[in-house]
């Protein structure tokens, strides 16, 4: 199987590093690896919560990459299905839909140097000026496709080029990305400072993107560049991470053709030791929206990735108002305090409790007029827009997340973790709409696991959201139960605070894993709302049916 | 290798360094206009006994052609060009377009208005004051001043109208879009289009045109020829700052409702200039 997959990548044209590869195994017959992974879902028309029925009944999206990796030489491709997309997935007009193999490539390494060639991820520092990454759960894959070389020039310090074009579904976008990243390890570059208490990382990044102008009022660039510096400094337990960006005028469909140049800021210090652990955050954002089609929208596109610094909620309730990234103007910061009081005390029980107290909260950015004709909203296209102050921040509230969350083992059997959210959402801002206001919700969990004797659990979940606005108050309450190999799970969410319609929104479902294989069928009601990952966010849209979906690595 | 190595990491970075555009103002391209929301207003100074009045018409239609909804006509009948033959529906220009706004702004037979004794045709170009009356010719260079600047205010209106008591409604609700410390007024009136009447056109022979039509005719202002202050100080008004008005007004007997269109706009009530205008139909 190894041979014929061997020969199959010399078959579909890697060229002279497929030659490579067929040269190393004369000695050393390599090694394939991969995974495959299928989403389907049986589409129910349920006019009760807004759900329809779709001509195909069921859509299936499904990927597999297969990677050969022999010595200092590996490639690989995936091949890719979607017949037809899921709904909620991006896929404006069936532009993802279709089979075939967008992503494929070939990378090799010698003395300190590694090319890659056809398509790969990259991101340079915190991904201010370029991320490149895949994430399929919101459907996104803005892949590189083109050239890159990673050269190490000196002990500590790495340098990374690259040319490329960035897929656009099953094709690719109308720029090119040009970019640069250097980054030096101070304690390595300077051996007198191996050993050092003090760590010290610096680095830069140049992007620049060319797309044709073309617009009909406006003097656009050609060629947009940004560029950023960033520092790492770790000192015993106290650790700083910093980025500032800067980006040149790009007048775009995000800012409404405006040519300010943008910037944003970065900084993330932690301090951790044992039981403790400490995080305060803050980041600015000035106008950064930087993607390979100044006309693109949505998730298509994007360069880079702005990241956030509110909390990624994974019980289901306080995910319903997730915060989503601004790259027109975002002030944000975050404060959280991890402590586990210690075992065999009064509060800390036999085991120890686990404290964990978040804090985070965005607005939007002071923007004040450039002249006395000029508003600052809606951005007055082919203006330089406004002006602003670095790191201002303006009085409108976009988004306020204040948590607590206690996990506590009681016993070898007994597990629980308990929450509290408060959440303030400015729906107009991060959904885009107007006229909605804002969503003040008090959120409750509590999550209890038993563990029986023969490897058994039973998990609880009873989840409660008490708001006035958008549908009102929630209820959710789910039971799981596991056995080697196995799990069952059964849910309902009821949203018994909706004046117009007190929806349930029940699933059912099992699944079974074995070795590198999972397989997984339920049926259920799904409410319409946003799934953001990372700030960055789909729409989920209503929907009712059988899902099943199976996931291998081999 | 050393040298090579430097060679290539200096030529990587001045390709890089190199690869970006920066864009001076001016950031529109030469020859084009780009329209940011700002409507126009223009007064037309009109009567269908004048000759040339067809002219200004036309001047106004082509501004209409080029900049669409950007432009909001206002034809006022008035002095002694809008004179009536009598009652009598079978005779030429027995048809009466005058207002009180209209003799008032524009005078009466011989009687001078506001704006003094008018020449015909004459208007006012997103002003009112008295200084800045100008022939039909004028109009295009004028508009153009103003039409890529950006509207100060944005107006809504919501129109409603009941068949049963023929009372015409009209919401109207004044947005700040661009900060500022003017003293403003609101003015609402009420046109309408596709009037068939007579009018006088010296270009055709004969010169008395049975079924011309009358566009953008006034019929009535909701609240007098100068509207309503509606900030009576010059404090800085803030974005997004709204003035929210409510009048209404008793429909014509002639007035076809369907081609009814209420209009309402914003000017400075110091400097007479109109900061932003808008239309709404009835129906």
């Amino acid at each position: 199987m190894k041979k014929i997959f061997s020969l199959f990548l010399n078959l579909i044209g890697l060229g002279i590093f497929s030659l490579l590869a067929q040269e190393n195994t004369e000695n050393n017959s390599g090694q394939i690896t991969g995974n495959f992974q299928t989403d389907a879902q049986y589409y129910i028309e349920d006019q009760s919560i807004g759900a329809i029925a779709v001509k195909e009944y069921t859509l299936v999206n499904s990927w597999a990459n297969f990677i050969y990796s022999n010595q200092n030489f590996s490639a690989g491709f995936r091949y890719e299905g979607y017949m037809n997309t899921l709904l909620g997935y991006p896929n404006s007009g069936g532009i993802n839909d279709g089979i075939g193999i967008p992503f494929r490539w070939a990378m090799f390494s010698k003395d300190n140097i590694e090319i890659t060639v056809g398509n790969f991820y990259e991101q340079f520092g915190n991904g201010l000026v370029l991320r490149s990454y895949e994430e399929k759960m919101l459907g996104i894959d803005n892949a590189l496709d083109g050239f890159r070389i990673k050269y190490q020039l000196y002990k500590g310090i790495n340098l990374t080029g690259l040319i490329a074009k960035q897929r656009y579904y099953w094709n690719h976008g109308p720029g090119i990305i040009r970019g640069f990243d250097g980054a030096i390890q101070i304690n390595e570059v300077f051996q007198s400072l191996e050993e050092s208490s003090l760590r010290l990382n610096i680095g830069g990044s140049f992007v620049s993107k060319f797309q044709h102008e073309d617009h009909p009022l406006y003097n656009l660039p050609d060629n947009v560049a940004a560029m950023a510096g960033r520092i790492m400094i770790k000192y015993k337990n106290f650790d700083i991470n910093s980025e500032y960006a800067y980006k040149i005028n790009d007048p775009s469909l995000d800012n409404s053709y405006i040519f300010k140049p943008g910037q944003a800021l970065l900084i993330n210090t932690s301090y951790a030791k044992k039981g403790l652990g400490i995080v305060l955050a803050t980041k600015w954002v000035d106008n950064m929206a930087f993607r390979n089609d100044r006309n693109a929208s949505l998730t298509d596109l994007n360069i880079n990735q702005l990241p956030e610094i509110t909390k990624n909620h994974i019980y289901v309730l306080p995910a319903f108002y997730p915060y989503a990234t601004q790259p027109n103007g975002e002030w944000g910061a975050k404060a959280e305090i991890m402590y586990k009081i210690p075992k065999n005390t009064l509060l800390g029980g036999k085991y120890g409790t686990n404290i964990s107290l978040n804090y985070s909260r965005a607005h939007d950015i002071k923007r004040t007029q450039i002249n006395d004709s000029t508003p600052v909203f809606p951005p007055a296209s082919g203006t330089y827009g406004y002006n602003t102050k670095f790191f201002s921040i303006g009085n409108k509230l976009y988004f306020q997340d204040i948590n607590v969350e206690i996990s506590k083992k009681w016993s070898k059997k007994v597990l629980s973790n308990f929450s509290y959210v408060y959440l303030i959402y400015n729906y107009d801002v991060l959904r885009g709409i107007t006229g909605h206001g804002n969503v003040y919700a008090h959120i409750g969990i509590a999550d209890m696991t038993y563990k029986f004797e023969n490897s058994t659990a039973l998990k609880t979940e009873f989840q409660h959201m008490y708001t006035k606005q958008d549908e009102g108050s929630w209820v959710l309450g789910m039971i799981e139960y596991s056995l080697p190999g196995w799990f069952f799970t059964v849910f309902d969410n009821w949203n018994y605070g909706n004046l117009d319609s007190k929806k349930h929104y029940y699933s059912i479902g099992f699944g079974h894993v074995s070795g590198g294989t999972r397989i997984q069928l339920s049926y259920g009601k799904q409410r319409a709302g946003v799934m953001c990952i990372g700030g960055v966010c789909r729409n989920v849209p209503a929907s009712n049916g059988i899902s099943v979906s199976i996931s291998s690595t081999f | 290798m050393k040298y090579i190595k430097f060679a290539v990491i200096s030529f990587v970075l001045v390709i890089f360094v190199t690869s970006c555009d920066i864009i001076e103002e001016p950031y529109t391209k030469e020859g084009v206009f780009v329209w940011h929301g700002r409507k126009i207003l223009i007064y037309d100074f009109t009567g269908h006994k004048c000759g040339n009045c067809p002219r200004a018409h036309e001047t106004i239609n082509s501004l209409v052609n080029l900049y669409g909804e950007a432009v909001v006509p206002v034809a006022i009948h008035c002095t002694a060009f809008a004179r009536v033959t009598g009652t009598d529906s079978t005779q030429a220009y027995y048809y009466d377009f005058r207002t009180d706004i209209g003799d008032y702004l524009g005078g009466r037979m011989t009687e001078p208005g506001y704006y003094g004794e008018l020449t015909l045709p004459i208007g006012l170009v997103n002003n009112l004051a008295k200084d800045k009356l100008l022939s039909h010719t004028a109009w295009p260079t004028e508009v153009a001043k103003f039409i890529s600047s950006f509207p100060e205010y944005l107006i809504e209106i919501q129109p409603e109208y009941s068949n049963e008591t023929n009372i015409i409604k009209a919401d109207i609700k004044v947005k700040t879009s661009i900060t500022n410390s003017r003293k403003i007024a609101l003015t609402v009136f009420i046109t309408e289009e596709h009037i068939i009447n007579w009018q006088t056109d010296y270009s055709k022979t004969p010169k008395d045109i049975q079924n011309y039509e009358h566009n953008h005719v006034l019929r009535a202002g909701f609240n007098g020829a100068w509207g309503e202050v509606i900030k009576n100080n010059t404090n800085v008004t803030a974005l997004g700052d709204e003035y929210v008005k409510s009048y209404s007004i008793t429909k014509g007997n002639d007035w076809k409702i369907q081609n009814c269109i209420i209009v309402a706009f914003v000017y400075d009530v110091n400097t007479y200039e109109v900061l932003q205008a808008e239309i709404m139909k009835v129906q």
